[in-house]
């Protein structure tokens, strides 16, 4: 094949096309009767899922080459609860999920924190957000945990266990200067989530393909840090306020009727 | 007797084989892509812009009547530098054709940003611009800014500026132009504008 290009970014697109070639290149009709072909195409239609199901092996670029260690894939399914608990993971992998979600993957390897990445089960929850599952994720120095659901947006990766997320989701927390945003992995059932912040404001979204997005206008007032020593040497104040810090608050799961179904622990 | 002719290209034989098409964007989308940084002065733009232009390349790939591999390469410029006009006419890109094909504009890690800005030479680039734009007449520097920096449509663009909408054109027009042919090199960088 050819050689990679040397713009990652230029890469990401390679393998996009490559996957837009090869959905050009399924055979469009079969060759019956056009009367034949309208009963079949109908009767395909009440029969398989809404999306295309792939089943080629996939090798998706997975860690920074030069900069992460490479990441393992694994071709076990995911644990039968993690099923169970999400109709993302029920539906058959498509196409759209591969091409969408491999120009995020690369951020998978960033840490050396992820591995055994099943790529079966890789999905698309929304734009520019990606379902990851994988057999291990390491949690601390010395610590790991099996079976994990990790969210990657292409730059940071939030991981949880596959075991809980029926109960407590994945939720994944993040600052800017003026905003907080909370993202998540919910079960089955949850129609809306509701965040409440400790100041009193609030904020909701619905819930599509197990996922939630929202966000606040606020955050925490700045912690103080240790300001770094000046490159030139020069006095400058000892202490600065640090990066943004996400505003607390409250996470509530609400059902179609609008009644609280968890989570079993609040994020607080 | 008639023979059907052998494609004489990579693209053309990326129409009976869609996945030919790959060896066709390695081997311009670097190009692609720096022609359109130079030309924008900003490499997200431009990484959009080359997504566009390679998914329209794709899509229009049967339509290509070259016969070697420099025409294939003029062809896929012109569609870049089609992109390139639509943009600055609309002030907007247009995804047409990588919503069609279900691509997603691949995001720059820090690296290669830094990569893109030193093979394009942008620092020296921006500067020069920078020197020129001060140097644009008052009217139309600060109806190019409106358009081009703060990237304004034309009717708010006129309704800050206390002037109807064709006055408003015809100053970014006037503005670009000038930039357009002081910026002018013999390989044409930052000319886009006139295009």
């Amino acid at each position: 094949m050819d050689e990679r290009l040397n713009i990652d970014a230029l890469e990401d697109l390679a393998i996009q096309l490559r996957a837009a070639a090869a959905r050009e290149r399924r055979p469009k009709r079969l060759s019956w009767g056009p009367r034949r072909g309208v009963v079949v195409s109908l009767a395909v239609l009440a029969v398989a899922a809404p999306a295309l199901a792939v089943t080629q092996p996939w090798s998706p670029m997975l860690s920074r080459p030069g900069t992460d260690n490479p990441v393992k894939t694994d071709a076990s399914p995911v644990t039968a609860s993690a099923r169970e608990a999400l109709a993302v993971l029920r539906r058959p992998q498509t196409p759209e999920d591969r091409a969408k979600t491999a120009p995020l993957l690369k951020a998978v390897g960033a840490g050396n924190q992820v591995d055994g990445v099943q790529t079966a089960s890789i999905r698309l929850l929304t734009d520019g957000v990606a379902l990851v599952p994988a057999k291990t994720v390491r949690t601390g120095p010395f610590a790991t945990s099996d079976d994990e659901l990790c969210l990657t947006n292409g730059t940071s990766v939030t991981c949880g266990p596959a075991s809980s997320v029926r109960t407590t989701g994945i939720t994944s927390v993040e600052a800017s200067r003026t905003t907080t945003s909370y993202t998540g992995l919910v079960p089955d059932g949850v129609a809306r989530v509701r965040f409440t912040a400790n100041t009193g404001t609030a904020a909701e979204a619905a819930v599509t393909s197990n996922f939630y997005s929202l966000s606040v206008p606020e955050v925490a007032p700045p912690r103080m840090i240790d300001a770094p020593d000046a490159p030139d040497g020069s006095n400058g104040p000892s202490r600065i306020p640090g990066p943004p810090t996400p505003v607390g608050g409250t996470i509530e799961w609400l059902d179609a009727n609008g009644r609280i179904v968890g989570p079993e622990h609040p994020n607080r | 007797m008639l023979r059907r002719r052998a494609p004489d290209t990579v693209l053309q034989r990326s129409v009976a084989d869609p996945a030919a098409f790959e060896g066709f964007y390695r081997a311009h989308a670097e190009s692609v892509l720096l022609f359109l940084t130079r030309r924008t002065l900003d490499p997200h733009l431009a990484l959009d812009l080359a997504s566009e232009t390679f998914a329209e390349a794709f899509a229009q790939r049967k339509r290509f009547r070259g016969s070697t591999e420099e025409e294939a390469g003029g062809w896929l410029f012109r569609i870049a530098r089609n992109e390139l006009f639509q943009y600055a006419r609309r002030g907007k890109v247009e995804r047409t054709a990588t919503e069609r094909l279900g691509l997603t504009i691949p995001r720059f890690s820090e690296d290669d940003l830094e990569r893109v800005e030193h093979l394009a030479s942008l620092g020296a680039l921006r500067e020069a611009a920078r020197a020129l734009f001060v140097d644009l007449p008052d009217a139309q520097r600060e109806a190019v800014h409106l358009r081009v920096i703060e990237e304004l449509s034309y009717p708010d663009v006129a309704l800050r500026l206390g002037v109807t909408e064709t006055t408003a054109r015809a100053r970014v027009s006037r503005g670009l132009r000038q930039l357009g042919e002081r910026m002018a090199t013999p390989t044409g960088e930052l000319s886009w504008m006139n295009d």
